[in-house]
């Protein structure tokens, strides 16, 4: 049977898409998965051979709160993200458009050199910073992780934002200075609004990192300020083999972020490539 | 009208200091975050100082460091690190190149194929590994346990057996979205009308994907490589959670030996001198990223 | 509305000398252009004069105010820019408004003056658009636009046109021309273009290498060019330059605007159009005829290296190859040395006074 042209493009669409949702499906499976066992009860959980038709429930999801206080550890969650994304992009902003518009001989190096100081890896300051933190009688709040987070963020916030700050051309700020425009002028009606895209992205990039941050998390609080990172860890220890709870949690703690990432696609890209990818 | 010649050096003396005064809190924030927690360890590396036995913290020089590199974990650790950033950097650049390339094609319902392919990135990394750790690769119930018993194979003990093999497995199954995200929006940048020429040319898919695509993505690669290297360097929470660094070492790197000797062993001074490894390693690695990749970025 | 005047104004970038030592005076309500080539330091001058870059020596005043360090938001001026600079995230009103409602004027006044000045540039019915749903000639209005909302004491021009297509650019010189006739304001024009430093100036200044080769009327400056550089610069085809050998020094003897003694080192530089077919004494080889319709130019070789162009009349009958006797109008032929400096006496003015 031999084919013409037409024939075989359909024939290549169709075998692309089936093999491509293939996959996908088989990606996405452990996910799939796991919001499937968060509405089974335990026994279900782990029936052999895996049950794929069940009468779902939602105990484990009304349960959550009662053994884990989970609203605690998301709201912590939340605080520590927004606050620790705000503190960034409060530094970041200004350092960011300085460096765009008014670029020195080093200022390239500067940037790269931000960035390498997360190549540090946190393990290597552990102690330092658990110190301070002791000393400073910080330990289990969420302050000092606002602060970290911060920091921790920072090199990347600034990368981003210098990319979408260095794409504004230099003459629209010369033609706002010349229409009467400050400094701050420039910056307020001109460089924010133009790069509003750009600083979300890095905005909700932050966020990301910042809510699924697990090991300043972990080392740095105990009961109050855990967040939901350090508490779905905490279910790793051997006497917490709940797995449909644990799936609960966990569907309860990804889910957010998931869908914030399904929205901000196109921006996340443009700012984790610095804006070298469109 | 004046006609004494000035030097306008007085302008510039003002816009350089208010320009400088802006650049400066990121700059100094950054300083400090990294120089004081870093003499910090610095410090500590150089004393000895073990939590479990408090007293004096003495000067004993290099001792901590030729403890901790003559720990019989040192250079598993070392070479674990390696081994997991490099394997994990292939396999997703390759996979996400693959995926990119597969789904840059026309078919039904791909706007839902992409959101379900990025969807392991935006995971918690501790839900992450317990997932392939409770439901995938737990010995009586995983999936994969099922799944072998199912096809008649002997199922394997992933995460006793193949501990460092299932971290790579977890941690690149989490970031090849991160590579798959990229290329794909770098692929449909792509100049079509170049693609286009050069099939009148006669060249086939291999041929454009060579010689066109490849250098196209030479910059997406380099980026991607970039933030994945900053980011496996200290991989962490996934070793928590799973292996706890085992069993033995197979699974230990850098980051989980300080940790194990900080905050299991309680010596400060011999996890401090790990630390300052740590550091030296981070310098090296990123020296030369940053000369290989760093360039291509700043422009 | 005064008089701007630049005096010993220097501007280095870095060791770099761009700007060494201007001296200009502009008159009030006066057109001016900043003519030269690529790299002469106009645009440079001009930004300078706009106060967006940093002056490295000497003063620049506008009336009786020193504004050589003033910063460029208070200095009244308005410039429009080579890449329009139309702020991308404001419509057309808001763009051309940008500065009233900085300086903090009312709605009312903000309104009125948007909409004078966009009925005199035609953009009534462009003002809710946004500056990517606008052609080429539209946005370079609304940047002109946003320029004349201001009553500024002097308009700045950064080659204004040469982002735009050929039959735009001649309807937008017209249209400059007509804006200048209207709101007889100081204008500052920077070009590399000669044709619209002749057409919109009252006075061309022309610039290389970061000095004023010459300051004058369009017509001056074509007539009487005060050096070679300028000779060539201003004037398409180029002016002619002959080397004063044997035969062109016994064909002068008895030109009376042309010094005697020039020395053999020395050139003479004719127009096209003062080149004659009808006269005798100077031979040369056709290489090239551009037959335009409304003239013809008819290209020489003259002593076999230099190449002479000439302006004809429409049909005048030539051949590639040929061998053809011409002359020069002596009235009208410069005579400049080997460093480009003129050595004839300038052409008397009641020649040159349009009429």
């Amino acid at each position: 049977m031999t084919l013409n042209i037409s024939q075989r493009k359909a024939i290549k669409h169709w075998a692309t898409g089936l093999f491509a949702w293939l996959v996908a499906l088989t990606l996405f499976f452990p996910i799939l998965w796991m919001i499937m066992t968060s509405f089974k009860t335990e026994l279900q959980a782990i029936a052999q051979p895996p049950l794929i038709m069940w009468e779902a429930t939602l105990d484990n999801y009304s349960l959550i709160q009662e053994r884990s206080d989970y609203l605690k550890y998301a709201l912590n969650s939340l605080y520590t993200s927004l606050g620790g994304t705000f503190l960034a992009l409060a530094i970041a902003v200004p350092s960011a458009y300085a460096m765009a518009f008014f670029p020195g001989k080093h200022t390239k190096d500067i940037l790269l050199w931000m960035l390498s100081t997360k190549m540090l890896p946190a393990v290597g300051v552990l102690i330092p910073i658990y110190m301070i933190t002791q000393m400073g009688g910080l330990l289990d709040s969420i302050y000092p992780l606002i602060i970290i987070f911060a920091l921790m963020n920072l090199p990347i916030i600034m990368w981003m934002l210098f990319t979408y700050f260095k794409e504004i051309p230099k003459e629209i700020l010369e033609a706002a200075r010349m229409d009467g425009a400050t400094t701050r002028g420039e910056l307020r009606h001109i460089v924010i609004p133009l790069s509003w895209g750009g600083i979300a992205s890095a905005g909700l990039l932050s966020i990301i990192l910042c809510w699924n941050e697990a090991f300043w998390s972990i080392q740095l609080t105990a009961s109050d300020a855990g967040t939901l990172a350090a508490l779905i860890a905490s279910y790793s220890s051997p006497e917490g083999l709940f797995w449909a709870k644990v799936s609960a949690a966990s569907t309860m703690a990804c889910a957010p972020i998931i869908i914030f990432g399904w929205f901000c696609q196109k921006q996340l890209v443009q700012g984790l490539t610095f804006g070298a990818v469109k | 009208m004046n006609s004494q010649p000035n030097t306008s050096n007085q302008t510039q003396h003002k816009w350089l200091s208010l320009v400088n005064l802006l650049k400066a809190p990121s700059i100094i924030l950054l300083l400090v975050w990294m120089i004081v927690p870093l003499s910090m360890t610095l410090y500590y590396s150089f004393v000895e100082y073990n939590l479990l036995y408090p007293g004096p913290k003495l000067f004993i020089g290099l001792e901590n460091y030729t403890y901790f590199s003559t720990d019989s974990a040192f250079f598993p650790a070392l070479f674990n690190t390696l081994v997991l950033v490099g394997s994990v950097l292939i396999i997703t650049v390759v996979l996400g190149l693959a995926l990119a390339l597969l789904v840059n094609q026309p078919f039904f319902g791909r706007g839902i194929v992409r959101v379900l392919l990025i969807s392991p990135f935006f995971i918690m990394p501790t839900v992450n590994a317990l997932i392939w750790k409770n439901m995938l690769m737990d010995p009586n119930y995983g999936i994969f346990t099922v799944i072998a018993d199912f096809f008649h194979l002997v199922p394997i003990n992933w995460l006793e057996d193949m501990p460092l093999a299932s971290i790579i497995m977890m941690v690149s199954w989490q970031w090849t979205p991160f590579a798959l995200l990229i290329f794909m929006t770098s692929l449909q940048s792509q100049d079509t009308e170049q693609k286009e020429a050069a099939k009148l040319d006669g060249a086939g898919h291999w041929s454009i994907f060579r010689f066109l695509t490849l250098p196209h993505l030479a910059r997406p690669i380099a980026i991607v490589v970039m933030i994945q290297t900053i980011f496996h360097l200290s991989l962490f929470a996934e070793i928590f959670v799973t292996t706890g660094g085992g069993p033995g070492f197979a699974s230990t790197n850098l980051a989980w030996l300080i940790y194990r000797q900080a905050f299991l062993a309680y010596d400060v001074g011999v996890a401090s001198a790990g630390g300052v490894f740590a550091i030296i390693l981070a310098n090296i690695v990123a020296f030369f990223l940053i000369r290989a990749v760093g360039k291509n970025l700043a422009r | 509305m005064s008089t701007l005047n630049i005096s010993q104004l220097h501007k280095h970038f870095d060791d770099t000398p761009v700007i060494r030592g201007i001296n200009l005076s502009i008159e009030d309500g006066e057109f001016v252009v900043f003519v030269g080539p690529s790299g002469c330091g106009k645009s440079t001058l001009l930004r300078l004069i706009a106060g967006l870059e940093d002056v490295s020596g000497g003063n620049i005043c506008l009336g009786d105010r020193d504004i050589t360090e003033v910063p460029a938001a208070q200095r009244d001026l308005a410039m429009v820019f080579q890449s329009y600079a139309l702020y991308p995230h404001m419509n057309v009103a808001e763009n051309m408004s940008f500065a009233l409602r900085l300086a903090g004027a009312s709605k009312d006044e903000i309104a009125k003056k948007v909409a004078d000045t966009a009925a005199i540039l035609q953009l009534e019915h462009l003002l809710e658009r946004k500056p990517k749903a606008l052609s080429g000639g539209q946005r370079q209005r609304v940047a002109i636009g946003r320029a004349i909302v201001r009553h500024p004491s002097v308009f700045l021009f950064d080659e204004p046109l040469s982002n735009l297509d050929a039959a735009l650019r001649v309807q937008m010189r017209q249209e400059l021309a007509a804006l200048h006739q209207r709101l007889k304001a100081t204008m500052i024009y920077v070009t590399h273009d000669q044709v619209e430093a002749m057409t919109l100036a009252d006075k061309v200044v022309i610039l290389n290498a970061g000095q004023v080769e010459q300051v004058g009327s369009p017509m001056d400056v074509y007539y009487n060019p005060a050096s070679r550089f300028v000779a060539e610069f201003i004037g398409t085809p180029k002016m002619n330059f002959f080397p004063m050998d044997d035969v062109l020094t016994s064909y002068l003897s008895d030109c009376p605007k042309v010094e005697r003694n020039l020395n053999t080192s020395a050139w003479i530089g004719a127009r096209p159009e003062s080149i004659m077919l009808d006269k005798k004494g100077l031979f040369g080889v056709v290489t090239l005829v551009e037959r335009l319709g409304a003239e013809t130019l008819v290209y020489l070789s003259y002593c076999g290296e230099h190449q002479i162009a000439i302006r004809a009349s429409s049909l005048t009958p030539v051949e590639l190859g040929e061998t053809i006797e011409f002359g020069l109008d002596l009235e009208q032929v410069h005579g400049f040395d080997d460093q480009g400096h003129r050595l004839s006496p300038a052409i008397t003015g009641d020649l040159i006074k349009p009429l």
